[in-house]
């Protein structure tokens, strides 16, 4: 009977008496969401807009529909298009596959250390993509790598003979592959968990064995998470900067995210051009990003057939074993091979000298603890990744308290806001914020302020499902209920809403702050000498080809994720990765 | 230990949803009144305004002649010393049942080995003292309701407000449930309200029902007033089953249905109405021309079957009867069972046929 | 305030007084300044090590660098002044061009710094908007290990054989003043012909001069078109297995200049810091690390070929302005990126 009074509009759960009432604070809480929104979204995709129609030149220039000519027409700059869109089509048709296979193994049979298989997922999606890409080229360089080389001497074949060629386009679909499956199977596991094994139940009865009911039931009823999934990976595939800087540059082919990134570098200033470049990727990801919303509905969930109710493992057979090192292969491929790989370079002196003891050394290490741009950018990640995190945190849990408990006026909206910057690609942007805040009157560019908005935007739509989540789960009555037992607002609030609301503002926290520690695709275009982060470091150490120095600063990378990993777990507890949508 | 006066209490929402709608209802001393009716009809937003979770729009709420709601100024819900029962239970999860139901005790200067003396004590009135270290998440359903009927009750409210505390719970635990309600008022005696929208529930625990219906109150009274002998077509047909017969009052005493059928009812009193009900219990079922006697004493009405549903203890007839439109639902005795299409005779007592207005 | 007033004042005395080395007046401001963030584009090991001696001195003066490739430093200059931002004081690339367009500009101010009255005429200018820090050549280079001295190129043609097919590392032009250079002047010998040829060769590509070294010493290619001599030589030095090639056509001669910037927002540190770059110590540093510079009077390590025994092929900062874009221009059309 709640549900009649909650529903009908501009109702105020709890509503303070009209007596006290004294000034209406929603005008506030909306001028300060509004200014936000203006300054994290609205500004710089206008700026991007205008900068798209202007010649850019050192000196101001005039209106011009030239940038779009130029983007469009030279064949350059439309062949990063073209390999941009095969790259996402690719990829998410191989993360679809990968993914949802293993979300089914894990979610529905009786596949043997079940949970290896999870944070092993887990693992390989808080890995920066571009270290895992640096890993495969010492693991799959057409020449030395040391698969390459293992299989040569294992057949005893000639070093002409190659099997892997990390430098091509099927290379950087495997590696982004490996980066981007841990998103399908994240959303379609979650859409498994909302199925009842009752369907597959009747199944069996009527017949189907267990594969067969595998594909003729159950993936069929997570479609919609299944669409959700390829999406996600193929968007993610699409502005990923880190993997095709690192593998497709040296194969001579740029996609849209390091052209984008080329003009931006460029000795002239193309930043008009960059800005016509950006337009048809902000379009297709807010579109895609829509289309899944559509599929998915409110939720971020596929629900299939209301409670998830009691599940019985489907019977993998002689199949178990196979099955499992089946699965074993994306995670070896995604971690322990490229964890090896790059802990091992980092300790070497030559890098063709191999795994002997006359080859160790500390230089590496030695070098990036001295180098002047490491010991900055290890600073700076840190305060970045802590401020992000908070400030997203922040504003994600009073929209999300707002949002659920009706505060104010227009409180339907607060959802909205926190999350519209979801569809928008990192390095597009970062093109947007350097086009509206490289010039008077608000000149961020060279601060970490300017970097701290494109985190805090990139991140915020992320912080707000998570605080979200975890608010709607606190019923107001439970806040209710310690009010008519004689608490204030204030003692509600510390005794109840605080202490349940606690895991998700945490969770929340730590699930900004680990992919901040690694952000590239923004970083790359904003960073300036006083503000290098160590994923700008590692790509400017590429760049001169500096291997060794670039191992000892991932496993040093790898090692604060870990960190950070351990602490969540011990804070909020093992499902706080998958606690969000 | 309190006496409530709602008085032209009047709650919109919106610019026009009147969602309790210039009500007026008084509750004595100890008292247990339900608030009945469907979803929407105002009983929750009624028992929230006397909880001071919402303030009212005009009229007033009095509780032993203080003013604690009216339009201008509302005590907040933690200075009415009220409890409330929530339909969800808010047990809150991260507090053992002990904590749970000592939290209020703080609020009223009851701390150390007295708060947890009279903590036990409620835990044992509820059967619940050896489960006062657990967290609510190892508790089932009706014990999680225990611990909220014990947190209620331990700080000895004026008022207690139960909001379908029991709408939650499986069938047969809400039957035990009903009675352990009955059975704690009885030993406490405190000044309760209670909202459901199951008749049943509001039968069994309530001293008087107040049965309600888009934000107004359709009649207050005892369950067998309110069951008896309804005041109003939707009361006859929310509490129980009837037959509602549309016609007028064509002399008094003498009801005529808009079909030609005529029922002769007891003095009227006076009442107007444009409809008679009447329960299906009341009306006796006999074979065809059974020699049923008194035919100025009682309505006698002959029909045929068209349907009956044999229930063990009963069974369930409808009776197309001349001069009806509808036919007659009737609840007849197993022992003696019409088939379908079998002529019968229907008796009616008088005081069976009720006059109700038809709002 | 007042210091702050007197500072300004000192400032602008000196960017209007002559270029001169700096005196002690000079010292004790750029002390007070504290820092001086240098813009280079000299490989980073190297770069940062001149830094890193410089801050073990303890002058007061703390040095920041800053290393990335000349186009990108040239961008971010320009693109930070157009923001008003003003972080660099001294800057050094391997592009000569861009030093004739910000001196036309009055981006560089010019300063003579102490000690390089007696250095080789080519690496000092009369107006002394800048001078060369270093000098070095684009040299083409091989894996000794996995390609013997026979089968190794000789000339530039022998990269165009198809038995390199895939085992190429060609630098990127967009990003290194370095490769541009040497890409003009192999286009002004051999057309562009040579780089149509080349492409279909399919080289990878690095984005910096420096990036084929490691790539050729893991043996991850073969044979590289050309990295700035002195990485490949200290390389070597180090044990890597790479040897040059040294065609009879000759090799790009690149000379590398450094300015102070007008607007430098630590004018006096960043005087004193360009004496210190080019004090006997840096240049006989800069010596070590296999690269040419203008004092005459450094030891230069073994192994390093003396200028004059190289045939030298070089181009004024004129035609390089004027060649920079269009051969980047053509380099993406034939090579993708």
């Amino acid at each position: 009977m709640t549900q009649d009074a909650q529903q009908l509009p501009g109702m105020i759960s709890g509503g303070e008496p009209s007596a006290t009432r004294k000034f209406d604070y929603t005008i506030i809480v909306w001028v300060v969401l509004f200014i936000l929104l203006v300054i994290l979204v609205a500004n710089p995709i206008f700026q991007l807009f205008k900068e798209s129609f202007f010649v850019s030149e050192d000196e101001a220039g005039g209106f011009t529909f030239q940038n779009y000519i130029d983007a469009f027409e030279t064949d350059e700059y439309y062949k990063p298009m073209y390999i941009t869109m095969m790259l996402a089509i690719s990829v998410g048709s191989i993360s679809l596959v990968v993914g949802a296979v293993m979300a089914w193994v894990v979610s529905r049979t009786d596949i043997p250390f079940p949970n290896l298989i999870r944070n092993g997922i887990l693992a390989s999606f808080v890995t920066p993509p571009f270290l895992g890409a640096i890993a495969w080229i010492f693991l799959a360089g057409q020449n030395e790598g040391w698969l390459n080389k293992w299989i040569r001497g294992l057949f005893g074949l000639s070093e002409e003979f190659y099997l892997f060629d990390i430098f091509t386009m099927k290379g950087v679909i495997f590696a982004m592959s490996l980066y981007t499956f841990p998103l399908v199977f994240i959303v379609v596991l979650a859409g498994l968990n909302n199925i009842s094994s009752d369907v597959e139940d009747a199944a069996n009865v009527a017949g189907g064995g267990t594969f067969h009911t595998m594909f003729s039931i159950t993936l069929p009823l997570v479609a919609p998470s299944l669409f959700a999934g390829f999406i996600l990976a193929a968007l993610e595939a699409m502005i990923l900067f880190g993997i095709p800087a690192v593998l497709s540059i040296p194969a001579g082919q740029h996609t849209m995210t390091t052209q984008l990134r080329a003009f931006m570098v460029s000795e002239d200033d193309l930043l008009g051009l960059a800005s016509a470049y950006a337009m048809p990727m902000l379009v297709l990801a807010i579109g895609m990003v829509w289309t899944r919303g559509i599929v998915l509905g409110r939720r971020g969930y596929a629900t299939v057939g209301g409670k998830g109710g009691q599940r019985r493992p489907q019977k993998l057979g002689v199949w178990r074993i196979p099955i499992f090192i089946l699965c074993m292969i994306p995670l070896v491929c995604a971690i322990v091979l490229p964890g090896f790989a790059l802990l091992t370079t980092s300790f070497m002196r030559n890098l063709g000298g191999g795994l002997v003891w006359a080859n160790f050394t500390l230089w590496n290490y030695h070098f990036i603890l001295t180098n002047d741009a490491v010991r900055v950018s290890i600073y700076n990640t840190i305060l970045l990744a802590i401020m992000a995190a908070t400030g997203a945190t922040i504003v994600a849990a009073v929209s999300a308290f707002i949002a659920q408990r009706k505060l104010i006026k227009g409180h339907q909206y607060m959802g909205f806001m926190a999350t519209a910057p979801i569809g928008i690609p990192g390095i597009v942007l970062a093109v947007g914020l350097f086009a509206a805040y490289t010039k008077q009157p608000f000149v961020l560019y060279g601060t970490l302020w300017i970097m701290f908005l494109a985190y805090l935007t990139k991140y915020l739509p992320l912080a707000y499902q998570t605080a979200n989540a975890g608010l709607s789960s606190i019923h107001p009555e439970l806040e209710e209920s310690c009010r008519i037992m004689g608490a204030n607002r204030l003692q509600v609030f510390k005794d109840v809403t605080v202490p349940l609301f606690k895991t998700a503002v945490i969770a929340s926290w730590i699930l900004v702050f680990m992919p901040s520690l690694r952000e590239l695709s923004a970083s790359v275009l904003l960073w300036t000498t006083n503000t290098k982060v160590i994923s700008v470091v590692v790509v400017a150490f590429y760049e001169e080809s500096l291997l060794g120095p670039i191992s000892a600063l991932g496993v040093l990378l790898l090692l604060i994720t870990l960190v950070a990993i351990v602490a969540g777990f011990r804070l909020v507890g093992r499902d706080f990765m998958s606690s969000s949508g | 230990m309190a006496v409530l006066d709602l008085k032209g209490l009047l709650k919109i929402f919106g610019t026009d949803v009147r969602a309790v709608d210039e009500i007026d209802l008084h509750i004595e001393h100890g008292e247990l009144i339900s608030l009945l009716g469907p979803s929407g009809c105002g009983k929750t937003t009624t028992l929230r305004l006397v909880a001071g979770f919402i303030d009212p729009n005009a009229g007033e709420i009095v509780m032993d002649g203080e003013v604690v709601s009216n339009a201008s100024s509302v005590i907040p819900p933690e200075r009415r010393n009220m409890s409330m029962i929530f339909q969800s239970y808010a047990i809150w999860p991260h507090k053992t049942v002990s904590q749970n139901v000592g939290y209020g005790l703080k609020f009223r200067g009851i701390t150390g080995a007295e708060a947890d003396k009279r903590v036990k004590s409620l835990l044992s009135v509820v059967q619940m003292d050896h489960l006062g270290a657990r967290y609510p998440s190892e508790l089932s359903g009706g014990q999680q309701q225990r611990v909220a009927l014990a947190r209620a009750l331990v700080v000895e409210p004026a008022v207690l407000l139960l909001d379908e505390p029991l709408s939650n719970l499986d069938a047969n635990l809400r039957e035990e449930m009903r009675f352990e309600i009955r059975r704690l008022h009885d030993e406490f005696n405190i000044t309760s309200i209670y909202v459901t929208h199951d008749q049943a529930e509001a039968m069994v625990t309530s001293d008087r029902i107040c049965v309600m219906n888009s934000g107004k109150i359709e009649q207050v009274g005892k369950p067998s007033d309110i069951y008896d002998i309804p005041a109003t077509k939707f009361v006859a047909e929310f509490v129980g089953v009837t037959n509602s017969i549309p016609g007028k009052m064509s002399a008094p005493g003498l009801f005529e249905a808009s079909d030609g059928a005529k029922f002769m009812m007891n003095s009227d009193g006076g009442k107007t109405g444009e409809l008679v009900s009447i329960r299906p219990h009341r009306i006796q079922v006999h074979s065809e021309n059974a020699d049923v006697g008194g035919a100025d004493s009682q309505n006698v009405l002959d029909g045929e079957v068209t349907r009956g549903y044999y229930f063990g203890s009963t069974v369930d007839y409808l009776v197309k009867v001349p001069g009806l439109e509808e036919p007659l639902r009737v609840i007849g005795d197993p022992h003696q069972f019409f088939g379908l299409g079998s002529k019968v005779r229907l008796t009616i007592e008088k005081a069976a046929v009720i006059l109700v207005s038809d709002s | 305030m007042l210091k702050g007033i007197i500072a300004g004042l000192l400032a602008v005395a000196l960017l209007s007084a002559p270029a001169f080395a700096a005196d002690d007046a000079t010292m004790r401001a750029a002390k007070k300044e504290g820092k001086i963030t240098w813009y280079s584009s000299l490989t980073i090991n190297i770069a940062q090590d001149i830094c890193n001696r410089y801050n073990k001195k303890k002058t007061g003066i703390k040095c920041i660098l800053h290393r990335d490739g000349s186009g990108k430093l040239y961008r971010r200059y320009l693109q930070e002044r157009k923001g008003g931002i003003y972080v660099a004081d001294v800057v050094h690339t391997s592009n000569l061009g861009h030093f004739l367009n910000l001196k036309a500009k009055k981006i560089i101010t010019p300063y003579k710094p102490a000690g390089t009255d007696n250095f080789n005429e080519k690496f000092v200018t009369k107006d002394n908007y800048w001078t060369i820090l270093r000098a070095g050549v684009l040299m083409p280079f091989y894996n000794t290990k996995k390609v013997s001295e026979k089968d190794a190129p000789k000339t530039y043609a022998d990269f165009l054989d198809p038995k390199w097919k895939g085992k190429i590392i060609q630098s990127h032009p967009s990003y290194s003043g370095f490769v541009t250079n040497g890409m003009i002047n192999i286009v002004n010998r051999f057309g562009w012909g040579y780089y149509e040829k080349l492409a279909k060769q399919k080289p990878k590509i690095v984005q910096s001069a420096a990036g084929s070294v490691p790539l050729i010493a893991r043996g991850e290619a073969l044979i590289g078109t050309g990295t700035t001599s002195y990485t490949l030589l200290k390389q070597m030095q180090k044990g890597e297995p790479l040897k040059p090639v040294i065609p009879p056509a000759g090799l790009a001669l690149v000379t590398s200049p450094n300015s102070v910037f007008t607007k430098a927002p630590n004018p006096n540190a960043a005087r004193v810091f360009t004496d210190y770059l080019f004090s006997q110590e840096t240049m006989q540093l800069l010596a070590d690390y296999f690269l040419y510079v203008g004092n005459p009077n450094v030891k230069y390590p073994k192994g390093l070929p003396a200028l004059k025994d190289i045939n030298l092929m070089a181009i004024g900062g004129d035609e390089l302005k004027k060649k920079n874009k269009p051969t980047r221009a053509k380099f993406k059309k034939l090579f993708g990126v």
